[in-house]
Parts: structure tokens; C-alpha cells; sequence
């Protein structure tokens, strides 16, 4: 069963076959869109439209990057005999964005998916939003996430983190948090 | 839903080694029975306790003591004398589907409640599976299978039937249709048999014909033009209808259609299970269901709504005058969530008519002044100033 949690973008990874690669506790930057600070390191990544990163496996805990995300793209790849996965557009609000990453989340065969707390934030210089998700694996391991976002010109910026609620998520989420403050859009 | 593959594989290996049974002389089975242990049946049902096991800890399975109650009082009804044989899970699931294991672990989806008008159309749904039960289906499909197809064919059959594992897989469905029509007299028998229960209870013959001649429906209105996974080894819904408005006809007119139990008991449920629906983007099929129920009268307000988003999701040309005019009808009925303003805010801003997307927004923050998105509404009323 533990096979059957990979998160939201393994499978992403899984389909560009991806190398995973160190990811020093340094300044990295994401799709040359903008830049974040990590206090410690992460295992990492790339994927279509920006990165993702975990330190004990994506089942365990996940962080990723979204950057510049464009109309009509998803955040998830395609499921056979699943329909399309929900996409992206460049019209959405904040409200519409955490419904999107909600409804990819459900897309992706997990249970009790509800997004909340959206409020205003900063993603670096730009107007963005936060918001805090919780969900469920099919056997029934509670999952919380949390996210930072902004559209921009019509594109998504978005972070997104999502770990087992009993430890994983307590653990990393000030770690998280940090990365969060750090950001720098380029220009 | 749990997928009893890998699980299933060692067992089935070993049944098909085992040489053939044939199903011709089984019997139904006993009220209280399990089956002796030297046979292939127990084995059968060994796997499926244990898959049970898993679907008890299942996020999927709803926690409604309640309706929990109510669905376990129906299949009593049906068959009081099954009454102690027969478990039910209501799972969490979009689309309309139920199945019966070998066992009695009965699996009913949400997405068949939400479109049951009343009580006789679900205890005629619950009468088909327990009639399954009954027979012992499951274990002629079985024997008859070994005998009849390969060893691949067999195991992706074999896990379809067990009812747990079908989410999906329609494809292999489909690739098994020349063994379908053995399924289909099960079905047709299961049918007649479930109607007789229904009626037995005392609930409307009639409202058999109904479910089925409304499946259809939205069948044929389906975006990727598949149809339920239930009907992937079932007669087609057009026959069925048929077939149960004759056998109905001798008692047309008599029997309870149970609907004011079957509501209040699922009424917090649906704008969830609505949402559910939505989720899968079928919107074709979703304008169908919401039409449906809109006919039904089955929450109103809720549906309206959820019609609404359906066009606000799909945001093709159009959409936004439907989205904007489905808010409106859903507030006019006073039962409409507080989450209409919210989303008749974003559609208006969207089609650049800044003063009424304020009005929606504010009246959302009036009746949900505690909402855990109001700081970020109120910045979408600061924007639009």
C-alpha cells in the first residue's frame, strides 16, 4: 500500500524520468522564475513546469514547485480511465487555485480532500495567497499540506507541501515555512 | 477502492491449478452459511475477509452511524432471513455503482444514492446485490470462467467480480466482453429476483423501471460516451427498464416509494456528493444528474449551485451567463449555500462587471461572517474598488 501514497508528482517525475539530485542548503532557483532559500538540504527533482523535493521520500514528505504555469496546463498528469486531470487558467483567483489543487488532489485517487485558511500572502514582491489542505490515502493515513501561490500575467507561481499529518508534517513545516519567506521572483 | 490484485494473485493461481468445478449443480446459498473449508469457495472467501478487513479502515467508507443504520435496515427488510450474513459500506465514490462479494461484504457508492429518487429505487439496487449473494454468482462465474478463458482473462475477471476492484478498468471490461453474456443472465436473474424482494418489502415495483430508464439517460449523455462501470457486465439499461416495467406491471400502483426517510437521511450528504460528481469534469453527464434532480426536487438550492460551477469550471463560451444565471436560481430558493455569492463574485469580476461582483462578494462575507476566507475575499473587494 505504501507503493499506492506516492504524492501529488511522482508520477510527473516518474514520466520525464527525472534524476533526483542533491539540493544544497543554499539559494536555488526554480525554472529561472524565482528563487528560494533552503536552511537544509532536500533531495530533488525537475519536473514539467518547475521541481519537487522531499527529504525522506515523496510518500513521506513532499515540497513543490510550480513556475510559471500557463493556461490549460495541469498540475497532474493524466490517469487512465480517469477523464482529463483539472487544469490551470490564466483567469483564476486564489479561491479558484486552491479548488484546483483540491480537485488534483481528488483527481489522484485521495479521499477527504479540503482546502482551507486562504488568505492574502506575499509570494515575493508579488499580491499572492496562502491557504492549508488536508487529505487522505485510501487506506485511510491522514495527510496536511500547506501552499503559497501566485498568478501572475496570467501564469501560476505555486509551493506546495504535503506530508503525513502524525510526524512528517509537524517536523518540516517550519523548515517549509522558511523556504516560503525566502522567495524571489525574477523579473 | 482497494485494489485486491496483487492480493488475489497467489489464490487465483492456485484455483486455476486446481482443475475445473463445474457450476452447474451449486446451490443458493443457506442463511448463516460459510462454506466448507476444503473447498475453492472458502478460499475464495478467505481473500475476500481479508480484503474486507482493509475496507473497514478504508478513508473511502462514509461515517454515518445513521445512514449506516438506515442502508442495514433496508437490506434486512429485503432479506431478514440474510439479515446476519450481509455487511455494508457506504464508500465515498463519484458515479453510480454497487457490488456484492462472495461473503456478504456489500459495497454501495454514494454516487448511486445521490441519484435514487427514493427508498424503492435503492432497495430494488440493494435487492439486485443481495440476490448475487443469494444465488452464489459469484462462484458460478467463477468455475465457469476457469473452464472458458485463459489464465490472464480469468485473473482480470476474477478480481472485476469480486466488487472491489473496479474502479477504472473499464478497458478490461470491455476486452471481456465475449464473457459477458454469461454475466448478463446472472444480471437478468439478479434483476427479477431484486424486484421480488422490493416488492416482498412492500415498496413500488415501478420505481425499478425508473432508475434504470434515468441511468440511461445519462449514459447517453456522457462526455467520454462510456457508461457506468455497473453496466460494463450488465444488460444494457433500455432492456432492463423494460424488462422491470413488465414484471412491475401486475402490482403498478401499489407499494411505498419511501422518499421522505430516503432524503432526510441523505440531505447533509449531497451538495458533498454533488461536488464529488464534479470533480470527475464530466460536465455533460453532470448537466444531465443536476437536471435530474432539479426534476426530483431534491435539494434545490444545492443543485442550482452546483450547476453554476459546473460552468464556472468549464468556462467555455456561454458559460459564464449560464454560471451567473444558475447562482441566481439557487439563491432564489433561500436554501442555497453561502459559497453562491462567493462564486457569482468570481464569475462577475471574471466578466468585468466590478460593482455586482463586490455586491455577491459582501453578501458571502454577511452570510458567513466567520469564514476561513475572508480576509482573502475582503482583498478581493479592496481590488475591485
Amino acid at each position: 500500500m505504501r507503493a499506492k501514497i506516492s504524492c501529488l508528482l511522482l508520477l510527473l517525475v516518474l514520466a520525464s524520468c527525472s534524476p533526483y539530485r542533491l539540493v544544497e542548503p543554499t539559494q536555488q532557483t526554480i525554472d529561472e522564475r524565482y528563487r528560494v532559500t533552503t536552511p537544509v538540504a532536500w533531495t530533488g527533482a525537475a519536473i514539467r513546469n518547475g521541481e519537487t523535493w522531499t527529504m525522506n521520500g515523496p510518500a513521506l514528505d513532499e515540497l513543490n514547485f510550480f513556475a510559471g504555469l500557463g493556461d490549460g496546463r495541469s498540475l497532474v498528469s493524466p490517469k487512465s480511465g480517469a477523464g482529463e486531470p483539472p487544469v490551470f487558467k490564466a483567469r483564476m483567483r486564489a479561491n479558484e487555485v486552491m479548488e484546483l489543487v483540491t480537485d488534483s488532489l481528488a483527481y489522484g485517487g485521495y479521499n477527504r480532500v479540503q482546502g482551507s485558511k486562504l488568505r492574502p500572502a506575499k509570494f515575493g514582491q508579488l499580491p499572492g495567497f496562502r491557504f492549508e489542505f488536508v487529505f487522505t490515502t485510501e487506506d485511510g493515513l491522514k495527510y496536511a499540506g500547506k501552499a503559497i501561490g501566485a498568478v501572475s500575467e496570467g501564469e501560476l507561481h505555486l509551493i506546495l507541501f504535503s506530508a503525513p499529518f502524525a510526524h512528517y508534517f509537524r517536523a518540516y513545516h517550519q523548515t517549509v515555512e522558511q523556504i516560503f519567506t525566502s522567495i524571489d521572483v525574477l523579473s | 477502492m482497494v485494489d485486491l490484485r496483487p492480493r488475489l494473485a497467489p489464490l487465483l493461481i492456485g484455483l486455476l491449478l486446481t482443475g475445473c468445478v463445474a457450476s452447474g449443480n451449486v446451490q443458493d446459498i443457506q442463511p448463516g452459511e460459510r462454506p466448507d473449508l476444503e473447498t475453492d469457495e472458502a478460499g475464495l472467501w478467505m481473500k475476500m475477509d481479508r480484503a474486507e478487513a482493509d475496507m473497514r479502515s478504508s478513508g473511502k467508507v462514509v461515517r454515518d452511524p445513521r445512514l449506516q443504520a438506515y442502508l442495514e435496515g433496508i437490506v434486512c427488510e429485503l432479506a431478514p432471513d440474510y439479515c446476519q450474513d450481509i455487511r455494508v459500506y457506504l464508500v465515498r465514490n463519484p458515479g453510480f455503482n454497487a457490488s456484492m462479494s462472495p461473503n456478504g461484504a456489500m459495497v454501495v457508492w454514494t454516487g448511486l444514492l445521490l441519484r435514487c429518487e427514493n427508498e424503492a429505487q435503492l432497495a430494488f439496487v440493494l435487492g439486485h446485490e443481495l440476490a448475487h449473494y443469494i444465488q452464489r454468482h459469484s462462484l458460478k462465474r467463477w468455475r465457469d470462467l476457469r473452464a472458458t478463458t485463459s489464465g490472464m482473462a480469468f485473473f482480470q475477471f476474477a478480481t472485476a467480480i469480486t466488487g472491489f476492484g473496479l474502479v477504472g478498468d473499464l478497458a478490461t471490461l470491455g476486452a471481456l466482453g465475449g464473457v459477458m453474456a454469461f454475466s448478463r443472465d446472472h444480471e437478468r436473474e439478479a434483476d427479477r429476483i431484486g424486484l421480488r424482494l422490493a416488492q416482498g418489502a412492500g415498496y413500488s415495483g415501478a420505481e425499478a423501471a425508473k432508475i434504470w430508464d434515468y441511468l440511461q439517460r445519462e449514459k447517453d449523455a456522457a462526455d467520454d460516451g462510456d457508461g457506468f462501470i455497473f453496466f460494463a457486465s450488465h444488460p444494457p439499461s433500455d432492456e432492463r427498464r423494460d424488462t422491470l416495467a413488465e414484471l412491475a406491471t401486475a402490482t403498478a400502483g401499489k407499494g411505498r416509494r419511501g422518499a421522505e426517510a430516503f432524503r432526510r437521511l441523505t440531505a447533509g450528504h449531497r451538495l458533498a456528493w454533488l461536488r464529488d460528481e464534479l470533480r470527475l469534469r464530466d460536465y455533460a453527464r453532470m448537466e444531465v444528474l443536476t437536471a435530474h434532480l432539479l426534476e426530483s426536487g431534491d435539494a434545490p438550492g444545492a443543485v442550482h449551485f452546483l450547476r453554476g460551477e459546473l460552468h464556472r469550471l468549464r468556462g467555455e463560451e456561454g458559460d459564464d451567463g449560464k454560471a451567473v444565471a444558475a447562482y441566481y436560481a439557487a439563491l432564489k430558493t433561500r436554501q442555497a449555500p453561502a459559497e453562491t455569492y462567493r462564486s457569482l463574485g468570481l464569475v462577475l469580476w471574471s466578466m468585468e462587471k466590478p460593482r455586482e461582483a463586490q455586491s455577491a462578494f459582501r453578501h458571502y462575507l454577511r452570510r458567513r461572517p466567520k469564514a476561513d476566507d475572508r480576509a482573502m475575499v475582503e482583498d478581493y473587494i479592496n481590488q475591485l474598488n
